[in-house]
């Protein structure tokens, strides 16, 4: 197992220096020139020159990336050229937000997708099925930023029930903090539960013609144990990696929503920062990202292996 | 289908005579269905594509034509959706906004589309170093949320139309070429390849003649369902302000200027994002019925 956990994670490092070479090369593409940016227009070349030799910007572009790199591995992302503010501190304070907006819109999701996955399974081609399948196409069709317009317009403007934007910290005041998500979480949920429900109908349906499941119900199990114990337990297994793949997705998603409900999140510091030109911003906000969805992927893998005894048996040992 | 039919002796066995009759009959409704789901699809995006090409006749008034006399109105009969903050008619801007929607999504998926699925087949055929190269390099590219890395691009073209179209068209490559690289794994094994590689067909010719009209349906699917993933991005990218810019009429753009007057005038954000959804749903149903139409061993799922 410990031999698996660390083979995991040593993949994970090659992806990691492609993710952070291909951020470096974006950035690197970005038309203008970043002593000018420094400086103003009144620079003189003297000055210009100068600064593009303190940046290190003379370098040839493989010495710049393996200085950024050594930078970035010491948790130094650069400072922002609009606040003056380290991007790391930046981020530090903006992606508590966005994680919380998504481990409640995860939370939602799986609570929606679970059942309504395993009993659209169940009772294939009836009506349930034909519902959950209808809810499914509806999750992945509908702009997330629109529908967060409309519930606003339902429950903020109309019902009243909850504030119309704004974000209040956790720890500040849990019920109100709750009541501000609320709706974000929901959005973002939805937009998340489409595929899983519908990757965990095909999942049940797969599990439950194997022959254990046949056994199963032939020596006389009662269908609850059938479902509970020898179905369902199999097929959230591949829903667990699945659900891996997704946060990526969740993140792509809290970008725009975050926007909509004026959460102060990594989303709304990447699209405030392109709108000022803020370069070192985006590049630590797209590169933590996708780091953490490395991470979160590996993790994934990790625990399915924890989970299933046949991974960690047969990978491991490979 | 010998899993599939398993399944259906395990059901008949508890169900008897009647269950199985029952099945067959659910299982040709089903197939019915399939055709139901192809066809609602098309027949939605075939809507949206006649607003797109007579939108000047459809569209009753000047999509971009400010009347300072009509500022936000409700929908009535003269103004089917309603006005806006500057009194333009949403309707028409609805349906002219269906052509940037189109040009922009058509762009984009024709660059996905020319970059990934060559890549893909290439690869996927020549296997060794350089499948394994360029499958790392899609892993790592699936690392980026979407949105963010097209914000990272639009950094390199600049914010607005043009750069919309090339950040989406850059993103959709990695999925492209993945799908084209599965399909020309499991396409490369059979015996025509053999038997054309036997017959001294050059690797070019077997990969683009022989193997790419067998790869044809799944890169159809991928094309359909691609658009609606652009269509979904780009009005999510004007949305936030970095794609088409006001004026154009745009869904996304419109919807984040209706925002703003959401308590007045709702009718501002209701109806550019009913477009928006019914377009992409249409794609997806299109996309998802191909799919199981394209593919037999898919259909009793």
């Amino acid at each position: 197992m410990t031999r698996y956990v660390l083979s995991r994670l040593l993949q994970g490092v090659p992806v990691l220096f492609l993710i952070s070479a291909i951020v470096f090369g974006v950035v690197a593409m970005i038309p203008g020139d970043p002593a000018m940016v420094v400086l103003g227009q009144g620079a003189t070349p003297e000055n210009l020159a100068a600064v593009r030799e303190r940046l290190g910007l003379d370098q040839p572009l493989p010495v710049r990336y393996a200085t950024w790199l050594r930078q970035v591995l010491t948790g130094d992302l650069g400072t922002s050229i609009l606040s003056r503010q380290p991007v790391a501190e930046l981020i530090g304070r903006a992606l508590p937000i966005t994680l919380y907006l998504s481990g409640l819109a995860l939370v939602l999701a799986v609570a929606i997708s679970i059942p309504a996955g395993t009993i659209a399974a169940l009772k294939r081609n009836t009506w349930a099925d034909l519902l959950f399948t209808a809810w499914a196409f509806l999750g992945v069709s509908v702009p997330g930023f629109w529908l967060a317009i409309m519930l606003i317009y339902l429950f903020g403007v109309r019902l009243q029930w909850v504030p119309l934007e704004g974000y209040v910290a956790p720890t500040a005041d849990l019920g109100a903090s709750l009541r501000t998500m609320a709706l974000p979480a929901f959005t973002l949920g939805v937009f998340l539960s489409g595929p899983l429900t519908r990757y965990l109908r095909s999942s049940v349906l797969e599990t439950s013609v194997q022959e254990y499941v046949v056994v199963a119900r032939a020596k006389g199990l009662a269908e609850r144990q059938v479902i509970g114990r020898h179905v369902l337990r199999t097929s959230l297994l591949p829903f667990i990696t699945m659900l891996g793949l997704q946060v990526g997705y969740l993140l792509g998603g809290a970008v725009v929503i975050e926007n909509v409900f004026a959460l102060p999140g990594i989303g709304d510091l990447a699209v405030s920062a392109i709108g000022n030109r803020d370069y070192p911003v985006i590049q630590g906000v797209v590169l933590v990202v996708a780091a953490g969805v490395v991470g979160a992927n590996v993790l994934v893998d990790v625990l399915y292996a924890a989970l299933d005894p046949r991974i960690r048996l047969d990978r491991g040992s490979g | 289908m010998a899993v599939a039919s398993n399944l259906d002796l395990t059901r008949s066995s508890r169900r008897g005579e009647r269950g199985v009759r029952r099945g067959i009959l659910l299982e040709s409704l089903a197939a019915a269905g399939r055709w139901k789901t192809f066809s609602a699809g098309v027949l939605i995006v075939g809507l949206f594509v006649v607003a797109a090409v007579a939108a000047p006749v459809l569209a009753p008034f000047d999509p971009a034509k400010p009347d300072y006399q009509a500022l936000r109105q409700p929908p009535s009969q003269t103004h089917l959706f309603g006005t806006d903050d500057k009194g333009r008619d949403i309707f028409s801007r609805v349906v002219f906004g269906t052509r940037v929607s189109f040009t922009i999504a058509l762009v984009a998926v024709a660059i996905a589309t020319a970059a990934g699925v060559p890549i893909g087949l290439i690869v996927g055929f020549l296997g060794g170093w350089p499948d394994a190269v360029v499958g790392r390099l899609i892993d790592a590219m699936f690392a980026f949320p979407v949105i963010l890395l097209a914000i990272a691009i639009l950094a390199v073209t600049g914010v607005g139309l043009t750069g919309a179209i090339i950040a989406i068209g850059l993103v959709g490559i990695p999925e492209f070429a993945r799908i084209a690289r599965a399909a020309m794994v499991g396409e490369k094994e059979h015996d025509y390849v053999l038997a054309a590689r036997a017959g001294g067909c050059s690797p070019a010719r077997i990969v683009f003649r022989q193997i790419l009209p067998n790869t044809l349906g799944a890169i159809l699917v991928l094309i359909s369902l691609g658009f609606a993933f652009a269509i979904l991005n780009e009005t999510a990218l004007s949305f936030l302000g970095l794609g088409a810019q006001p004026p154009t009429p745009s869904w996304g753009a419109d919807l984040a200027a209706g925002r703003r007057y959401l308590r007045e005038a709702p009718w501002m954000s209701l109806f550019p994002g009913l477009a928006i959804f019914f377009l992409v749903l249409g794609l997806n149903l299109a996309g998802d019925g191909l799919r199981d139409l394209a593919d037999p061993r898919r259909q009793r799922r």
